[in-house]
Parts: structure tokens; sequence; C-alpha cells
């Protein structure tokens, strides 16, 4: 893909967010549908959103990291309420990453035509490795994944399960009798399935890949999700910044804007540190990281990133919040939104500590 | 066949520099290096690897080759100092080389370029900076030595302090009051003082860490020719602002850090150290890694950036702010790891060309020193009060 029809992506992607988006028509609350979400995901994929996701090799026009990081630094500017990061990002990689047995699949995918989701590990820390199955006899548990995002809305599921000690990749129907799904909602306006698997059989599942390749396929893919959750930050981040400035500029208190208190200016400094050095440091590993090996070689670069990231989103969101003092803790207002979210992401691999305890374990 | 180091691809560049470097770098000016406990590193051991520098043509890596540096790109620059850093070479002082040279390239008169860039490169001149007074510090605008034109001459009087390496310097430039106005974009100008003028007076400060580094330098009817003007008379804001943005941001803060990291953690591992202590201090090291490693990609996308870019003095104010706030970090850390040991004075421990047994292992003896005189990092070259105003006002149109 050239620079003028990356250009031309991105000035799509802009005009669709800008024109055709906004938060309150698309989030999810107690009774709100998933129609207007799941439209805009086939939509979208149409135009190319979801090929960008994807190296050539695979049926996509992009798929380096920093076309991911740069699509969904603009997903976290606009609060957008997607499925993507778990679809195309997560299972997407591990069906690009399996060859062949899942390329059918990710066609389809690609298509904006299905949506995936996929089942870690089960406990709430996401820190259990792949649950135990068995696929051969039937007096299996059932197995509690918890709360997994957007799981209602996935046509298929992808398995990370360990079968008598052996690791597999498992792609299963939803509509598989094994498989229960509780509709909830999300704090950040998504969706959210509390999901168990009972009793699920080898001939109600598609076995995509087993043995040692398995872990790595799974490395790579939560290595792709953490830069794309770190990107969906830093755009959030860069949000709350702008509006935090515009609004101290405008707020009067004491016959003055608030914005000429140096309290509040050295707030805002900091928090424009905090949102630089994080673009920057995604911007930086994200563009040396082209190919799938590049993620196993940057592991420990991308978990300091989320590790950053962590640290400066809740530096952002807290100060944004301070600043802008009772309004803020209003829904009418943006802010409390992107702050929701970003609590969200911090917890997305089991919260700060786990991702921090992670780089000393595994990234050594 | 000589490789041209300007244009040879980099990895070729990096090892050239590697074996330059490795087989030029004697081993008590690495130990100086690394007991330096602030920018400056040991006064002899830093002319000493200057002077080796400059032999081979190195001592100015950033300035052109017509004024004799070496008129590399800012990515081998920058490969350069990480090289170095890697292998502990003391830190070339900054008010030479980084400060003034590119001032008198962009502002000096030809007779200046030809008379002063030579010598600073040899380290011949060794220049100090007069910008700070006792009553105009973070306000620098509202300095008041004043220069009166009295025929060939200025006629200097008033006081300087934090000048920093003065009692080794044979030459300062100043800023000072020439003009009226209250406002200092039209009353200052920039000026060159020979340190051995009658009426200048050298008087060392002894710092925390019981050794001198900064000084205060006093002018009582000192003459100064007019042509040791830097730019127009009255003009000297601008130039001195010019300097400042050098002064903050040329410095690219990363690589110190990850080698002072990458000491500090290998002082915390080491069986000096108590599991628990390590333990604690382990996470705390895990934060400071992901901040260098992101500043490391901010400063270098900024030199790659910074031809035309008309934030750069803003930016400079960012890297100045995190480097030495992080720098400040790292000290703590350094000092918690130390336990009892940081009680004692250290004298021979810190000295580069000590002769006598000293314990090999501890790396990191000069943590106290460091940690007390790196508190002054925040303070020197605009406050990080200051950095954020700029950044407010500048960047963020507060």
């Amino acid at each position: 893909m050239n620079s003028e029809e990356r250009d031309l992506l991105f000035a799509s992607v802009n005009k669709y967010l800008t024109n055709s988006y906004n938060y309150y028509d698309f989030r999810l609350d107690g009774s709100a549908s998933s129609e207007s979400v799941m439209k805009m995901y086939k939509e979208t994929c149409d135009l190319g959103w979801s090929a960008f996701l994807f190296s050539e090799e695979v049926g996509g026009f992009g798929g380096a990291a920093i076309d991911i990081a740069e699509l969904f630094e603009k997903f976290g500017k606009h609060r957008v309420v997607t499925p993507y990061l778990e679809s195309q990002i997560t299972a997407g990689t591990i069906l690009s990453c399996i060859g062949e047995k899942g390329s059918a699949v990710l066609g389809e995918l690609i298509a904006g035509n299905i949506t995936l989701c996929v089942l870690g590990s089960s406990d709430r820390y996401s820190d259990s490795g792949p649950i135990a199955l068995n696929l051969d006899t039937l007096d299996d548990p059932a197995c509690d994944y918890g709360a997994v995002p957007w799981a209602p809305v996935a046509d298929k599921m992808l398995v990370v399960a360990s079968n008598k000690g052996e690791d597999m990749l498992l792609l299963v129907d939803r509509q598989s009798p094994s498989i229960s799904v509780e509709r909830r909602v999300g704090v950040d306006g998504s969706l959210v399935g509390k999901v168990t698997i009972n009793d699920l059989r080898r001939d109600s599942c598609e076995i995509l890949a087993e043995g040692s390749a398995v872990s790595d396929i799974v490395k790579i893919a939560c290595l792709k999700t953490s830069i794309a959750l770190c990107a969906e930050a830093v755009g959030a981040m860069e949000s709350l910044l702008r509006q935090t400035v515009e609004y101290t500029k405008t707020r009067k208190q004491f016959g003055q804007p608030i914005s000429n208190f140096q309290v509040l200016q050295h707030m805002m400094a900091n928090m424009f540190v905090a949102h630089t050095t994080s673009h920057e440091m995604l911007k930086g590993i994200a563009s040396e990281i082209s190919t799938d090996a590049d993620y196993l070689a940057y592991e420990r670069e991308i978990m300091l990133l989320k590790h950053k990231i962590n640290k400066e989103s809740k530096y952002v969101r807290h100060s944004a919040m301070q600043c802008h003092g009772g309004i803020a803790t209003t829904d009418e207002l943006m802010l409390g939104h992107y702050l929701k979210r970003l609590v969200v992401i911090d917890n997305y691999f089991g919260g700060p500590h786990v991702d921090m305890d992670r780089i000393n374990r595994e990234a050594a | 066949m000589k490789i041209d180091l300007s244009t040879c691809d980099l990895n070729t560049f990096r090892a050239e520099i590697e074996s330059f470097v490795s087989s030029n770098l004697s081993s008590s000016l690495q130990q100086a290096s690394r007991l330096a406990t602030s920018i400056f590193c040991d006064f002899r051991a830093m002319m000493e690897w200057q002077k080796l520098l400059h032999s081979n043509g190195m001592a100015a890596p950033s300035w052109p080759s017509e004024f004799g540096g070496c008129g590399w790109d800012p990515e081998r620059i920058l490969i350069f100092r990480e090289v170095c850093a890697s292998f502990d070479a003391p830190q070339l002082t900054s008010m030479g080389i980084q400060m003034l040279g590119p001032i008198i390239m962009n502002y000096g008169t030809n007779a200046q370029k030809s008379e002063l860039l030579p010598k600073i490169l040899s380290g011949e001149d060794f220049w100090c900076q007069g910008y700070s007074e006792p009553s105009a510090g973070s306000d620098l605008g509202s300095l008041s030595t004043k220069a009166e034109r009295q025929g060939d001459f200025y006629v200097v009087n008033g006081s300087k302090i934090w000048t920093s390496l003065a009692q080794h310097s044979n030459k300062i430039f100043c800023l000072v009051r020439t003009g009226k106005e209250k406002s200092p974009k039209n009353s200052i100008s920039f000026l060159l003082i020979d340190l051995d003028t009658p009426g200048v007076e050298v008087r060392p400060i002894v710092s925390l860490d019981g050794t001198v580094e900064q000084c205060e330098v006093f002018f009582t009817d000192a003459k100064v020719p007019v042509q040791n003007i830097v730019g127009e008379e009255n003009d000297g804001w601008k130039v001195a602002l010019s300097l400042l943005e050098h002064e903050r941001g040329g410095a690219s803060y990363y690589v110190s850090l990850r080698r002072k990291l990458e000491l500090i953690k290998e002082y915390s591992e080491s069986s000096l150290v108590s599991n628990i202590v390590s333990e604690r201090c382990e996470n705390e090291l895990l934060d400071i890694e992901a901040d260098v490693l992101s500043l490391t990609y901010l400063e270098r996308g900024i030199a790659k950036s910074s031809e035309g870019d008309s934030r750069i003095g803003a930016l400079s104010s960012l890297t100045k702010l995190i480097g030495t706030e992080l720098g400040q970090k790292l000290d703590e850390i350094s000092l918690s790891l130390r336990g009892r040991d940081a009680l004692v004075v250290m004298e021979h421990e810190v000295d580069p060309y000590y002769v006598g047994e000293s314990s090999a292992c501890d790396k990191d003896a000069a943590a106290f020193n460091s940690y007390i005189n790196n508190r002054a990092s925040t303070i020197y070259g605009g406050t990080a009060q200051i950095q954020r105003n700029i950044i407010a006002k500048k960047i963020l149109m507060l």
C-alpha cells in the first residue's frame, strides 16, 4: 500500500468517524440493541478498514503494527464502540497465523460477514493459562470463562484449550449446545458475555492447531492486541487533553478563565508529557514491527508499553476530571466515557499488577 | 580503504565507533565516567578524553565539517553518544561545544568564528556560562549586570552566580544589560569576556558533596573590547534563548539514563543488596525502564525531525523535564539500595585517579553524591516548573 492510498483510507476513516459516528448513538445501555454497532462493523469492513489490519499474504493490504496502531488511535480518539479488537485483531491474528486451515474463516472475517471472539483463560486475571478441556470423555466439568467482550454477537468462538496436557486451538460454532453466553452490558458501552463451556466434544469443534505452535500463536495475538489497545488508549488520552485545554479556557471562576491558574497549567503540562511520551513510545515500537516474528522479538518492549500506558492513562484521565470539576461526573459529558474505557483497557489482561508481573515472569 | 563515517551504513558506523572507543578509552577514564556524580565528570579525565577525540576529529560530532566538526546527521550523532555511554566514556562539558559553538556559528563574525571555534575544539579555551545572577534566577530577563559603552570598550559591573566550572575556565560568555528598557528583548547583549581581565574575580562555591562545581563571578569596572559582542548590541536575548534550547535539548538524556539504569540494575542484583530490597526495587526499576524507553523514542524522533521544527524550543523543555526527573528517581533507588553504606562520606572511592586498594565491585559508590548533586538538575537550565510553564504557554497555548 503506498502512502497515497494510505492517506485516502485515513481520510475516509476521519470522515466516517466525524460525520457518521457518535458515541451516544452507538453505545449499549440496558435496553439498546447492538444493531448500529454491527451495522457499522459491516459497513467499515466493506470500506476496507479490516483489510487494512492484515497483510497481503492473508488477503489484506496493510497489517504492519503501525497500521494497526494508527487505526486504533482513531478509535480511541472518537471512543468507538466496536468488536474490531476482539474479532479482527485477536481472533484475526490467530487465524492468520495458522495458515491454510484458517483461511476460509479469515476471508469471511475480513469481509465483515462474521464476528469472532477468543476464549482464553478462565480467571478474572487472565492468568491461569489455557483451560483444561477433555474432548474425549463425558465427565468434563463446566468451564467458566468469565466476562468476554462481544461474545454475545460472535458467530464463532476460538477456544484456546489444553487437552490431556497438549495445547489446542479449537473453532466452535456459537450455536453449539456446549456454549452458553449470558448477555450483559459493559461499563464502556460495549456488549459483554459471561461464557461457559460444557461437555465440548471432538465432533462439535474443529481443531485448528495443536502442540507447541499454539503458545506462540496465542502470544503473538496477545501482543498485537496490546498494540491496538495501547493505541486506543493513546487516542483517548489525546481527546481528554484537548477537551481539558478547551474547557479550562472557557470556564470562568474568580473573574477569569481557570486556564490562567498555574496549578491547572502544570497539570495540563503533565498531561501533555504523559500523552506525548506514550504516543512516541507507541509509534517508535510499532514502526519497528512488521512480521509476526517481530512481535515475539519485541515482547518486552510491548509489555513495557502497556505498563507505561496503564500509568499515564490514569494520570491523564484523573487530571482531566479534576480540571473539569463537577461537570466531569455527568453522563452528558464525553469525558467520563473516555475514563471508563481507559479503565477497561487497564484491566483487559487482568489489571496493571498482572501486566507488571508478566514482564518479570515472561519477558525477562 | 578508509571508511567515510558520514556516508557509510549505520551498522558499519556503529561498529567503527565501537572499535575506536574501545581501543582509545583507558580504564581510568572509564572509571572517572562511572564515578561522575553530576553532568560534569572529573575535569582532568574529561579534558583528556576531549583531546583524544579532537586529535581524531571527533570532538564535535554535531558541528558542520567546515568548522572542524564531523558533520554527521542526527542518527549518527545519537549512535556516537550511545556507544560512548555504553563504554562509560567521560561526557564532555556542554558549555563550549554544545552551547557556545552553535551560537558563534549562527551569530558570530567571521573573525570570531576563525579565532574561537578551533580553540573550543582543542580545549585551549574552556568556557563557562554567565547567565544567572543572585537576583535573576528563573526570572532571567531581570538581570542587572551592566555593560556601558566607553569608546572601544564595554565597562562591565555586576555579578554572576552558579557559573559551572568557572574555576577551570579562562573565558566566560555573559548576558549583560546594555539598554535602558525594562523588557529584556531590546536591552540585553551577549558578551564574551576573558576571565583574566582586570576587575574580574572568580569565587568558588562549595557544594553539599564537598566539592566545587559552581562559582560566583564578580565584575568591577572590567574593560571588555567591543568586538567581543556576539550579535547586535541590545539583541542578545534572542541569542540567549536559542542557547538555552541547546542547553536543554542538545543533551539526549536517554543515552546516559539507559547506562545509569543498567549499572543500577547490575548493582541491585549483586550480592551486596539484600533480596528484600532488590525485590522491592524491581518494580520501581521496571517503571523507569518503561519511561526511559519512551524517552528514547521521543528523543530519537525529535532528533530526526528537528531541522526546521519551530517547536524545538518547547520540545527541549519537554525532554529536559522528563530526563532530569527520571535521573532523580534513579538516584533515589540507588540510594535506597545502599542501606547504611550511604552514611559514609565517599573520599578515595570517588576519585578516579586514586591509586591503592578499593572495592572493585562497587560501581555505585558515588550514589549519595549523585543523589545530592542531581537535586540541582530540576533547578538549573530552567526549573521543572519553568519548563511546565513553557509547555503550557508554547504548546498548549494556555
